[in-house]
């Protein structure tokens, strides 16, 4: 019963989203486009398959015009994948298939396989917001009335208590902060750039009103043993996510110093890497007083995958470095001159007629042909900007020429040039 | 505001009181405090018990801390002889006598190696007078060798201070910083005279062994080392178990001085925490403090968390006293250590064995009896006294009735019966040795039939021999005792702490880190989250014929088959979601290759084998 309705509002969204479209007429032609789509969508599965990306396509459009930060980097990381492993083995299957039945089925079988093979990151995000979370409220519930009670009691006791287990323990933490309203106490998300221990300690002298700066020359480990002594009889628990993060670990020998007296600070804290409890030695493990607690919420940690370097999911540097969306070529179209247009178009098309390096010469010739630039210095001066935009790759080949390697997807760069009405010849779209 | 940080300003402070107590514990449901001074001692119990253990063990630990620290401080000090002046031989100064450099060279664990700094500064402030002005000075790895020299030196120097030079730890010190400070002290027109008045105390935490192997033949030329022990690991943990164990196995404490607010009532009592520990929670303290870094600030972590969880499950388990049965065990239990036990006549002194002895009964049970039987110690023992002569049985049932008899007197009785029997079985071969020679002086001819019938009785009388069947009846009883009382602690009784941590279905609280068995077992172990889809990515993986780098597209078909009630755009996000979360807690790496799709398994599973 819940899938119809989340169906249906799938189908809701792009009729929202059309009077948006209305007012642009440069994108008709993925409209028109649309409507090729729905006339052909009986024909086979691998059609409705392109379909439902054409919709998905459709949804991030929209999204990213709202200029939302955290679909930038998630788009970001899905061109990045896309361009790893989608173009590639597309290529090679058009060129090997023929049209039996049998090869058409290995190809739904393959190509099924082959979407596991890249992450689509705003599929990703759509199904962990919509994951029913029906248990784990009532699990949180039960620690809230069980446990929470006893965890505050550990506090006073004198011990510090750290989560670890399999999932986000998030909102276990903002359930617990009710429980500390009456408490002087912060939360403190170790995963944010920029955030260690040292600026843990200037909030922690900012907030608490210690007048307790930091001298020059002055350790962090001397800093931390001077702030505990300023708190004197005031007290602070602090509630930490994921104290393994990497700026943290080389910084613990000066938390222990400022949890060294267990009545000023009290600590909870969570983590989450398997073998987190490496990052302390023996005696910051006695001085910190741990009481382990496993807790099991099986909850998809989004704002940690957010800030994580995910390979597997293209959130890498490397690959964030190297990657489009439709947004953000529209932003680089705009700010280019006609000429440049019809070099960006002219370019590509090189490129993926040949599926090798351009040569520089090669298409110098072929623009001063097309009358787009006349002579190889004004050519080099759009190609830099290019280059800049990390829309090429401008290399030295082996015979000392120079050598032009498109970033960009086929896939993006042919959608994006038809939305444009420039697109690429007919005969490589099939 | 600093970004991802949130700041809550609140009134209280939280800290171990009434509030704080009430609402972590659930009182049974018709319990009410009779009065406010039964409630008062409840809290007070409480926090004592949780917070204030450490005391106890302070106070107990203390006398062998005093003992050992008192030791080094009075050897460093003493006055040296006019004959070891002559021992040195310097190349510095080859026509003058200096002497040599006195140095203790002190074997203590890591973990107590502040402990001993500051006891041993302690002494060495009780021990300064006026004739005699001491005056330390810490060298960590941290410090420089002129540093040292530049304090030794001071201008304020008086001829009568005594400069002692403490090391913190040998083995962190730089290579050949002790050889040169050694020699520059000897170097030294300045130092040199002051060599007489010029101490050195080394910790050292592996074994003495590395300091002389570490330390040059000229330097060592140079000192007078002497070896100490600063404690005695076994000694320690033996006190430390004594505290918490039930108060029978020492006699009552005196009142300690830094709690000062105890009930004067309970001082009478032998302990203020009437509970005892079991078996495998006194074996998880044994190898905790052993098998780690024998911390004692951990084993009083240990006993005071379980003593919260005490709280935790049974609020009113104070009530719950077993004097009567406790003072049994102890007896008996001393009675089999003096009877037959390794070092009988040591028994007062070493508490070890006799903890050691408890222990195996509590963590092994049944077992320890069919183990102790096969001892060697134990069968000497039992040989000495029930084989041949019986005078030592005699004198074993004399002592033995003598120290029972207040603690059981219904087997006493018994014995009393059996010790009956056998003075009459005694009694009885006499007897039966006379007829035999009645028998042959009264008949001259013996035909052989009756020859045969005289061996045959004759055998059957040796067999049903009275003697040696009183003293298996002897054994028997008396070990029916032993096995009866020294058994594991019932669990029925609420007085046991660290019987089991608490664990639910939910959260398990423990003090070590288990961080890998954990996460194996919610993913492959527990059926409750078998069909997590992060399970099921987490087994396809391990599963998989390749055992380091499988290709993303095997992977995934296996975990499309083996995904329950799923479309495909569901399963495709759960997919991504489950390598997403994998490669956050660390199991899986992508491939660094951007072309390539495989993914590297970091993590395979110690505890669990993972099946599909």
């Amino acid at each position: 019963m819940p899938r119809p309705k989340i169906l249906k509002r799938a189908t809701v969204q792009p009729s929202a989203a059309v009077p948006v479209k209305k007012s642009t007429p440069e994108k008709e032609g993925s409209r028109q486009k649309k409507t090729n789509g729905k006339e052909n969508a009986s024909r086979n599965l691998q059609s409705n398959l392109e379909e439902d990306l054409e919709q998905l396509g459709f949804e991030d459009e929209t999204v990213s015009m709202a200029q939302s930060a955290i679909e930038n980097y998630f788009m970001q990381g899905k061109s990045a994948s896309e361009r790893m492993n989608n173009a590639k083995s597309r290529r090679g299957r058009r060129a090997g298939n023929g049209n039996t039945e049998e090869i058409e089925e290995d190809d739904e079988i393959s190509n099924a396989i082959t979407d596991f093979t890249k992450c689509d990151l705003p599929g990703l995000r759509n199904y962990i917001t919509k994951k029913d979370n029906t248990e784990f409220e009532k699990r949180l519930e039960h620690l809230a009335d069980n446990d929470f009670g006893k965890w505050k009691l550990y506090l006073a006791a004198g011990f510090n208590i750290l989560l670890h287990g399999v999932g986000s323990k998030r909102d276990v933490l903002t359930e617990f902060e009710n429980e500390l309203s009456d408490y002087t106490y912060m939360r403190v998300d170790a995963r944010k750039d920029g955030l260690n221990v040292k600026v843990l300690l200037g909030a922690i002298n900012e907030n608490m009103k210690l007048n307790c700066n930091v001298k020059r020359g002055q350790s962090t480990i001397s800093w931390a043993r001077s702030i505990r002594r300023k708190m004197n009889s005031q007290q602070l628990i602090l509630i930490i996510d994921n104290i393994e993060a990497p700026d943290w670990r080389s910084d613990q020998e000066a938390f222990c110093e400022l949890l060294e007296n267990r009545d000023s600070v009290k600590l909870i804290a969570t983590v989450d890497h398997i073998y987190s409890t490496f990052i302390w030695n023996s005696r910051q493990l006695s001085s910190l007083s741990f009481v382990h607690i496993t807790i099991n919420t099986f909850e998809i940690p989004l704002q940690e995958l957010m800030t994580g370097d995910s390979r597997l999911l293209g959130l890498d540097a490397r690959s964030n470095q190297s990657s489009h969306t439709m947004s953000s070529l529209d932003v680089f179209w705009k700010s280019l001159a006609v000429n440049s247009q019809k070099l960006f178009r002219l370019f590509f098309q090189m490129y993926f007629d040949t599926k090798k390096p351009v040569k520089f010469w090669d298409l110098f010739n072929a623009a001063k042909d097309d009358f787009i630039a006349s002579t190889d210095a004004a050519l080099r001066t759009q190609l830099v900007e290019f280059k800049d935009h990390r829309v090429l790759k401008w290399t030295r080949g082996d015979d000392g020429n120079d050598q032009l390697s498109g970033i960009v997807e086929l896939r993006l760069v042919t959608e994006f040039l038809e939305s444009k009405n420039m697109p690429l010849d007919e005969k490589k779209d099939e | 505001m600093t970004p991802g940080i949130t700041f809550h300003r609140g009134n209280k402070k939280l800290k171990l009181g009434k509030a704080e107590i009430n609402e972590a514990i659930e009182f049974p449901e018709d319990f009410e405090f009779c009065s406010m001074e039964q409630e008062r001692r409840f809290f007070k119990n409480f926090v004592d018990d949780v917070t204030r253990f450490d005391e106890k063990m302070a106070h107990t630990t203390a006398s062998i801390y005093d003992t050992a620290t008192n030791e080094i401080a009075t050897w460093i000090l003493k006055k040296p002889g006019k004959s070891s002046k002559t021992k040195g031989i310097s190349v510095f100064s080859p026509n003058e006598p200096i002497g040599t450099l006195k140095c203790a060279l002190v074997q203590c664990n890591f973990t107590d190696i502040s402990r001993l700094i500051g006891d041993f500064r302690q002494k060495l402030l009780e021990k300064s007078t006026e004739n005699l002005e001491v005056r330390d000075h810490l060298v960590t790895e941290n410090d420089a060798i002129h540093e040292i020299i530049d304090r030794i030196l001071e201008k304020n120097t008086s001829s009568t201070t005594c400069h002692v030079i403490i090391i913190r730890q040998f083995e962190s010190l730089r290579p050949n910083f002790f050889a040169s400070l050694v020699s520059l002290l000897f170097s030294n027109s300045t130092c040199r005279r002051l060599i007489p008045r010029i101490k050195l105390m080394t910790c050292v935490s592996t074994s003495p062994a590395f300091f002389t192997q570490n330390c040059g033949l000229e330097t060592a030329n140079l000192m007078d080392l002497t070896h100490f022990r600063f404690t005695k690991l076994d000694d320690i943990f033996s006190k430390i178990i004594a505290t918490g164990c039930h108060a029978h196995f020492l006699p009552p404490r005196p009142p300690p001085k830094n709690i000062e607010e105890d009930d004067p009532a309970l001082l009478n009592n032998f302990d203020c925490a009437p509970a005892v520990f079991s078996g495998p929670f006194m074996k998880y303290l044994k190898n905790r403090f052993f098998a780690c870094d024998y911390s004692i600030s951990a084993l009083s972590r240990a006993i005071q968390l379980a003593l919260l969880q005490k709280y935790l499950e049974d609020p009113l388990w104070r009530e719950d006293a077993h004097d009567a049965e406790l003072q049994k065990y102890d007896r008996v239990l001393r009675v089999f250590l003096e009877e037959f036990g390794e070092n009988p006549a040591e028994i007062d002194e070493k508490l070890a064995e006799n903890l050691r002895c408890h222990v195996e009964i509590q963590s092994d049970g049944g077992d320890f009896w069919t183990k102790i039987r096969h001892e060697s110690i134990f069968q000497e023992r039992k040989s000495a006294i029930f084989d041949g002569n019986s005078t030592n049985l005699h004198s074993f049932l004399r002592r033995f009735l003598a120290k029972i008899t207040p603690i059981d007197p219904k087997f006493c009785e018994k014995l009393e019966n059996l010790r009956e029997n056998l003075i009459s079985a005694e009694q009885n071969p006499e007897k039966s040795e006379i007829s035999p020679e009645k028998s042959i002086t009264t008949t001259q001819k013996m035909s052989f039939l009756e020859m045969q019938k005289q061996r045959r009785s004759a055998m059957t009388a040796k067999q049903q021999n009275p003697l040696r069947s009183a003293k298996s009846a002897i054994f028997s009883h008396v070990m029916n005792l032993f096995e009866t009382t020294l058994q594991p602690y019932p669990s029925t009784w609420r007085n046991v702490i660290g019987a089991n941590f608490w664990i639910d279905d939910v959260t398990k609280t423990s003090l070590d880190a288990s961080d890998e068995y954990d996460i194996e077992n919610a993913m492959l172990n527990a059926k409750k989250f078998e069909k997590m889809p992060i399970s099921v990515a987490w087994r396809c993986l391990l599963t998989h014929r390749n055992f380091k780098s499988v290709p993303m597209a095997e992977w995934a078909e296996l975990f499309l088959r083996n995904v329950q009630q799923m479309s495909r755009k569901s399963a495709k996000g759960a997919f991504f979601a489950a390598a997403g979360q994998l490669e956050h807690i660390g199991l899986i790496r992508g491939a660094v290759d951007k072309k390539s799709t495989n993914v590297h398994v970091l993590y395979h599973p110690i505890s669990f084998i993972p099946d599909i």
